[in-house]
C-alpha cells in the first residue's frame, strides 16, 4: 500500500467511525427527538475543540456470532474539549450501536477518560442514552460497570461530575450517575429505573407507565434524583456549559471569577419593605435573592424538589457563591426530610469545591408529624447540620425573619463555625415561638386562672411580653451569637464585604479516614 | 345498608351507607344525606371503616392504594387538591362552583404559625370543598376537588 492510500484509509475509517451504527439508526434516532452521541458533544464543547479518543476501538466479544458484528468506537464516543476555554473530559453513549449497551472496551473508554480527567484535574460529563448491559458480554459487562463505579467514587470531592440522561438508563447503569454530582434528565425521551415496568407488574402486580415510574418529572419532584430537566438536549447542553461556569476544575481550585459592573454597595431599598408586617404572612424568597446576587443572577439546582428550601449558584462580585435559602411561600419555609437531605448535599458539593456559602435564614423549624419521625427525620436533620458544621469554606448566614429551635442551630448558626453572622431587624432568634413558649413556661399559672376571660387576657400579655424579650435579634446580638444587625437594604454590601474579608480563611478539620455523617 | 356510629375528636356521628353503584354510596350523618365517592381497597369489604372516617364533609377520597380496575369517576375528571403538610385552615377564598385559575389561592393553611397558600395547579372549578376554617388537616388529606 502506498502511502497515499494509506491516509486515504485513514481518512475512510474516521469516516465510518463516525457513521456510528449507520445511517438508518440515526434516522431512527432523529425520528424519537434525539440527537446522536457525536452532534451531543458538538453542542457541549466549544467549537472545534473536540478531540476523540479510541475512535478504533472495537469489542472482543466471539458469542453469539458477536464476532461478525463491530463497529469502530463500540457504541461509546469519549474524548476531551474545552467549556468556555476549560478543559473536560466526556463521554457520549452512542445508542445506533448496539442500543448503546455497554461492553468490556466500551467501559474501557470510559475509563480512560475518567484517569486522564483525574490525572489532569478537570470535570467529567457524562451523556448518558443506553439500553444496559450487552448481554452477550456476560459478567465481562458487569465487572466494566463495576470499573467506572470505582472511578466515580474515587473522583467524588476531586473533580465535578455531571451526568445527563438522553435515554435509557435502567438497571445498574443507574449507578454511576447516582454517584456523580448533579444529574440531568431530558423532558421527553429519559426514564431512570432500578427496575423496569415490566418486571415491577410481574413482581407486584403494580401496573405503571415508564414516565410516572421513571420519567424526568417524577425524579426531578419526587425522588430528588434529578437535579435538572431538560425541556429539549440543546437547552439541557447549555444549562451544563453554565453550572460549569460556577464550578472550580476540581478541589484544589477556586471558581472562575468573572468580572461584576454591578456595583457591590448598590442598596435595595425594597427589601427595607419586603417582609410582611404580619410575621405569619409568606413571601417570596426568590425575591431577595434576586436582589442581592449580582445581575440579580441565580442559577437554581432542585428548582423543583423539596421546594420549601432553596439552593443553588450566584455571584457576588464576580465570586461564585452558593446560597442556600428557606422558602416561606413554600410548606412554610419548614425543615423536612426532603429538604435537610437536599441541602446537605448542597452544601457539601460547595465544601468539597471550596465554593462559599451564603445562608438565607426564614424557618419556623422542623414539620412535626409521625411520618417525618418515621422517616428518619432525626438523621436526616443530622445531615444538614453535620454538613454545615465540617465544612471549612467561607459562609455567611444572614437571618432574615423566624430563627426557631433545632432548625436555628441547624441553619448554619454562629457555634457551627459561621465567619459572618447578620440578623435583619425584623428577625426573631428563639428557642420557640411565642405562644408554645408561654404554655411552657406560665402553665401553671394559666391553669389556675379559671375565669376564662382573665385566662386569655393573661395569656396574651404573657406572650407580649416574651415577643418583646425574644422574638427579636438583640438577644442572640448581645451574646455575639450575632455578628451585627443590619439594614435590609445593605445587604448585598455587607455580604460581599464579609465574604471578601475571609476568602482566605484557613481551618483544617482533625485528620481522619473518613467522618461518619449519618447517611 | 350499613350503619356505623364513629367519634372523631369527641364528637360522635350516626351513619348509614348504602351502596348505589360502584364507586359511589349514598351516606347519612346525623341524618343530613351525602352522596360520597370512594376506591374501593383490594380485599377490603365495602364499608370499610376508612370510608366512613371522613365521611363529616361530603365527598370522601378514600385511601388512595389502587384497586384493579379503576373505578368509575362519573362526575368527570375531578382530582382532589391534598394538603402538603399539616395544620389547620385558615380562610377558603373560594366556594363551590367557582372558576378559578392555576396559580389562584384554593386554601390558605395555617401551619407552624406560618400561612400557608394551595394554589391551583391547573384552570378549573371548585367542585367540593371537604374542610372549613379552623379544622385540622393532616399531610396529604383532601381539601378540595377541583375539575
Amino acid at each position: 500500500m502506498k502511502n497515499e492510500d494509506k491516509i486515504k484509509q485513514l481518512i475512510d475509517l474516521r469516516v465510518k467511525a463516525k457513521q456510528g451504527g449507520g445511517e438508518k439508526r440515526i434516522e431512527a434516532q432523529h425520528a424519537k427527538g434525539k440527537l446522536t452521541a457525536r452532534e451531543r458533544i458538538d453542542l457541549l464543547l466549544d467549537e472545534g475543540s473536540f478531540e476523540e479518543l479510541d475512535m478504533f476501538v472495537t469489542h472482543r466479544c466471539t458469542n453469539f456470532g458477536m464476532e461478525k458484528e463491530k463497529y469502530l468506537g463500540d457504541g461509546v464516543v469519549t474524548g476531551q474539549g474545552t467549556i468556555n476555554g476549560r478543559l473536560v473530559y466526556v463521554y457520549s453513549h452512542d445508542f445506533t450501536v448496539f442500543g448503546g449497551s455497554l461492553s468490556e472496551t466500551f467501559a474501557m473508554k470510559i475509563c480512560k477518560i475518567m484517569d486522564l480527567a483525574m490525572k489532569m484535574g478537570a470535570p467529567v460529563i457524562g451523556i448518558n442514552d443506553s439500553g444496559g448491559a450487552r448481554i452477550q458480554e456476560g459478567v465481562g459487562s458487569l465487572a466494566g460497570y463495576a470499573e467506572i463505579f470505582q472511578r466515580n467514587i474515587l473522583a467524588s470531592g476531586v473533580i465535578p461530575q455531571i451526568s445527563v440522561i438522553f435515554g435509557p438508563c435502567a438497571g445498574g447503569s443507574v449507578y454511576s450517575p447516582a454517584l456523580t454530582d448533579f444529574i440531568m434528565m431530558s423532558e421527553e425521551n429519559s426514564y431512570m429505573f432500578i427496575t423496569g415496568p415490566k418486571v415491577v407488574k410481574a413482581v407486584t402486580g403494580e401496573d405503571i407507565s415508564v414516565e410516572a415510574l421513571g420519567g424526568a418529572n417524577m425524579h426531578a419532584s419526587r425522588s430528588g434524583v434529578a437535579h435538572f430537566v431538560a425541556e429539549n438536549e440543546e437547552s439541557g447542553l447549555a444549562t451544563i456549559r453554565d453550572l460549569l461556569s460556577y464550578l472550580p476544575q476540581n478541589n484544589l481550585e477556586d471558581a472562575p471569577i468573572t468580572e461584576c459592573d454591578d456595583p457591590i454597595e448598590r442598596k435595595e431599598d425594597s427589601l427595607n419593605s419586603l417582609l410582611p408586617e404580619n410575621p405569619n404572612q409568606p413571601y417570596d424568597m426568590m425575591q431577595v435573592i434576586s436582589s442581592i446576587t449580582d445581575y440579580g443572577d441565580f442559577f437554581e439546582v432542585h428548582a423543583d424538589y423539596a421546594k420549601s428550601i432553596i439552593v443553588g449558584f450566584a455571584r457576588f462580585d464576580g465570586v461564585s457563591t452558593g446560597i442556600v435559602a428557606n422558602q416561606p411561600s413554600q410548606m412554610a419555609g419548614i425543615l423536612d426530610i426532603e429538604s435537610s437531605r437536599k441541602a446537605a448535599r448542597f452544601v457539601r458539593f460547595c465544601d468539597a469545591f471550596n465554593i462559599p456559602v451564603l445562608t438565607l435564614v426564614d424557618v419556623p423549624g422542623f414539620l412535626p408529624g409521625s411520618g417525618q419521625e418515621q422517616g428518619g427525620i432525626i438523621v436526616h436533620g443530622a445531615k444538614l447540620l453535620f454538613a454545615y458544621g465540617e465544612a471549612t469554606i467561607p459562609k455567611v448566614t444572614v437571618t432574615l425573619r423566624k430563627s426557631y429551635g433545632g432548625a436555628h442551630d441547624v441553619m448554619s448558626c454562629k457555634q457551627l463555625r459561621g465567619d459572618f453572622n447578620y440578623a435583619w431587624p425584623t428577625a426573631e432568634i428563639a428557642v420557640m415561638g411565642a405562644s408554645g413558649a408561654i404554655e411552657v413556661l406560665e402553665g401553671k399559672a394559666i391553669s389556675k386562672i379559671e375565669n376564662p376571660e382573665e385566662k386569655a387576657k393573661f395569656i396574651q400579655e404573657k406572650t407580649k411580653e416574651y415577643q418583646e424579650a425574644f422574638a427579636n435579634p438583640y438577644q442572640a446580638a448581645s451574646m455575639g451569637y450575632i455578628d451585627d444587625v443590619i439594614e435590609p437594604r445593605n445587604t448585598r454590601f455587607r455580604v460581599i464585604r464579609a465574604f471578601r474579608s475571609i476568602q482566605t480563611k484557613k481551618e483544617v478539620n482533625p485528620s481522619r479516614k473518613h467522618n461518619n455523617i449519618p447517611l | 345498608m350499613k350503619k356505623f356510629k364513629i367519634k372523631i375528636e369527641g364528637k360522635t356521628f350516626e351513619v348509614s351507607v348504602t351502596e348505589q353503584d360502584k364507586g359511589v354510596a349514598e351516606i347519612i350523618v346525623n341524618g343530613k344525606p351525602y352522596t360520597v365517592e370512594f376506591e374501593r381497597e383490594n380485599t377490603a369489604p365495602a364499608s370499610k371503616p376508612s370510608i366512613a372516617k371522613r365521611s363529616v364533609r361530603n365527598t370522601v377520597s378514600a385511601p388512595q392504594q389502587a384497586a384493579a380496575p379503576a373505578p368509575k369517576k362519573p362526575a368527570g375528571s375531578a382530582k382532589s387538591v391534598k394538603s402538603p403538610l399539616p395544620g389547620s385552615i385558615f380562610k377558603i377564598p373560594v366556594s363551590v362552583g367557582q372558576e378559578v385559575k392555576r396559580g389562584d389561592q384554593l386554601v390558605i393553611i395555617e401551619s407552624m404559625k406560618m400561612e400557608n397558600n394551595i394554589l391551583a395547579d391547573r384552570d378549573g372549578i371548585v367542585k367540593a370543598i371537604h374542610v372549613h376554617t379552623g379544622q385540622s388537616v393532616l399531610q396529604g388529606d383532601a381539601l378540595l376537588d377541583l375539575e
